[in-house]
């Protein structure tokens, strides 16, 4: 228990719409080990963005709340705990790095004001001090001449290199864990892989726990310790990097995992899930996936099956691996 | 800085343009203004002879010209209902429709800004619907007849303040107690006016307002740990202030031409009604002049406004 440092039960949330309301995170309980990076797996509108803005509790007002379930983190119950205790736990205790190093910058500050604010703000830094902090996290990131860079705009610098300053403002404070929701999507691919290293190398010297949300399966084997898959809104299969990688038990990772086009060889067509995510609005009334699935049996399309252990520290919620899949 | 130079040379030809165009249509009105200033017992044929000397068979570019060298050299010409020069009457003017364009540009901005702010914050509270709805009111409700609401009930009937004019005619106020009088008979196209401005500028305000709101380094600025007062009054208030600015600064061209419905209905003797008034009096230099007034004013305005966007924005740069 003791090597938990972020753990989460049964979280749901939800956004109230036009058409009603739609749980976009639905019952999820996962845990973030010290030091230790979880993967969050997942195609486009599963929930894993919402899953982190919920631990931030950042989800967008007065649209969306969260419904239930706990999230506690250094033994305090992040939803219960005040808007101000929470304020100072953001950027300083928890910090985040978005998908879009674009639009994540205020364009109209420059670099050295965005940076000082979270050191002035949770470290009581000022002046002299500031500035020389400042230029030692850039330095720290690998940014070149972090003297200037400091009084540039955010319009003056790629997009790798403000992923790069996004970092060091996340890090800045030495956040015990580091939610990175996409932090490498918009990047070119060798951008990429710099990006990538580098928080590799800093979250390990600083042990740093990070939630690391992608889509990107590749991403995930070169920086998860742990992995979580889920789809739409819910986890469909949980376990070490691993024994994901190696043994997956659930039909989406393997579908997953077999759409990743580095395995396919020449003159081959790549593989995919056919089909879509499912509209919250229409969801299955059984398991999520089953429309999707080539392994579907009759039981899929009228229950839910439950996520269960399927080996030691790997859990799956599919009927191939329940009790009662099998009866017929 | 070589921008701005830039910009002041390229307005040349535009003036020339707009001069051209102000003149001849001016001067193409059918309609002879110069017979009221002349004796009508003369003889026809010292009439023409008259006519004849000052120029009024000349082409419109001989005219134009003659006017453009006169112009350049601060002469506008002589007011034919005023008689006196044109540059004398537009002075008189104009410091009347200043003070009371400024007063209302600095009252609407100071009441708008904060008003579309908190409105979009609070985005469907019943302050937001509330301003809103008074926002559509002053949007769609046309100037004089919110002065004339005004009138009935703020000056007829309740008696707060006075209908019409500057001053208390015939009591020759002096120092303090003239100022109150100005101040009092101000009160009421002032508050017309700032209404009618306000409306706009608080959709402007909360628009802008609510777009930024959405923006990705808003997130980030929460994400951060920053208050929501900080969020909002600096990373979101600074980014929505660009477009807001620039109405602001484009609508200073309109300081000098007053406002004609509003000068009108409270006779306050400023440039609107007196430009109004010239064009109905055929006083063709007046109007010229004052047209061009209102050109220039509204060209420099418009520069203004793109220096103002460089500054706020640090993504523009004119170079």
């Amino acid at each position: 228990m003791s090597d938990i440092l972020l753990k989460v039960e049964g979280l749901r949330t939800s956004f109230k719409t036009s058409d009603g309301k739609v749980n976009a995170v639905d019952d999820i309980s996962f845990n973030v080990r010290k030091g230790k990076v979880l993967g969050i797996v997942g195609e486009s509108g599963c929930g894993k963005s919402v899953t982190s803005l919920s631990v931030m509790r950042l989800i967008p007002k007065p649209n969306g709340f969260i419904e239930g379930g706990k999230i506690i983190f250094s033994d305090k119950d992040l939803l219960k705990i005040s808007e101000r205790e929470m304020r100072s736990l953001r950027g300083n205790d928890i910090a985040m790095i978005f998908q879009e190093p674009m639009t994540a910058l205020n364009p109209v500050f420059t670099i050295g004001d965005q940076i000082g604010e979270v050191l002035e703000l949770h470290e009581n830094l000022r002046g002299e001090q500031k500035t020389e902090k400042c230029i030692e996290l850039l330095e720290l990131v690998g940014i070149p001449r972090p003297e200037k860079v400091i009084k540039e705009y955010p319009h003056q610098l790629s997009g790798g290199m403000r992923q790069r300053v996004m970092i060091a403002m996340a890090l800045s404070c030495n956040p015990k864990l580091l939610i990175a929701d996409e932090p490498t999507t918009a990047l070119d691919v060798t951008i990429q892989a710099q990006v990538l290293e580098l928080m590799n190398k800093l979250t390990d010297e600083l042990e740093t726990s990070v939630m690391f949300i992608t889509h990107d399966l590749g991403v995930i084997a070169e920086m998860a310790n742990d992995v979580i898959v889920m789809y739409a809104g819910k986890i469909v299969e949980e376990g070490d990097v691993v024994s994901i990688f190696k043994n997956p038990q659930h039909p989406y990772t393997i579908g997953l995992l077999e759409s990743r086009p580095d395995r396919v060889d020449k003159n081959q067509r790549l593989t995919c899930i056919p089909g879509m995510v499912p509209s919250p609005f229409d969801m299955p009334k059984g398991c999520a996936f089953a429309p999707r699935c080539s392994k579907c049996m009759d039981i899929c399309n009228e229950k839910m099956p439950e996520l269960i252990e399927v080996k030691p520290g790997q859990k799956a919620r599919c009927w191939l691996h329940s009790k009662g899949g099998h009866k017929e | 800085m070589r921008y701005i130079i830039r910009r002041l040379l390229i307005m040349i030809p535009v003036l020339i343009g707009i001069s051209v165009i102000i003149f001849t249509l001016i001067n193409g009105m059918p309609g002879n203004p110069y017979s009221h200033m002349m004796d009508p017992n003369i003889s026809a044929e010292d009439k023409e002879n008259m006519l004849e000397s000052i120029g009024y068979y000349d082409s419109m570019a001989v005219k134009y010209f003659k006017w453009v060298g006169r112009a350049l050299k601060g002469d506008l010409g002589f007011s034919i209902r005023y008689k006196e020069p044109v540059t004398d009457v537009l002075a008189r003017r104009i410091g009347n429709t200043l003070m009371l364009s400024v007063f209302s540009f600095i009252l609407s901005a100071l009441i708008a800004i904060p008003i579309g702010i908190i409105s979009s914050t609070k985005q469907y509270s019943v302050f937001d619907y509330v301003v809103t709805i008074f926002a559509f009111i002053g949007l769609s409700i046309p100037a004089f007849f919110l002065a004339l609401l005004m009138v009935k009930f703020l000056a007829f009937d309740l008696k707060l303040f006075p209908i019409s004019g500057m001053q208390t005619i015939g009591r020759g106020y002096t120092g303090i107690v003239q100022l109150i009088d100005i101040l009092h008979h101000m009160a009421l196209p002032l508050i017309v006016l700032t209404l009618i401005s306000l409306a706009s500028l608080v959709r402007y305000t909360r628009s802008a307002m609510l777009e930024v709101l959405k923006q990705d380094y808003i997130r980030t600025a929460r994400a951060k740990g920053l208050s929501e007062k900080v969020v909002i009054y600096k990373h979101a208030l600074r980014n929505a202030m660009i477009p807001v600015i620039t109405i602001l600064s484009m609508s200073l061209g309109y300081l000098f031409s007053g406002a004609i419905l509003t000068e009108t209905v409270f006779v306050w003797p400023g440039m609107g009604t007196l430009v109004y008034q010239a064009t109905l009096n055929r006083d063709y230099p007046l109007v010229i002049a004052g047209t061009m007034l209102f050109s220039v004013t509204i060209l420099l305005a418009n520069l203004f406004a793109d220096i103002m966007y460089a500054v706020v924005d640090p993504r523009i740069r004119y170079d």
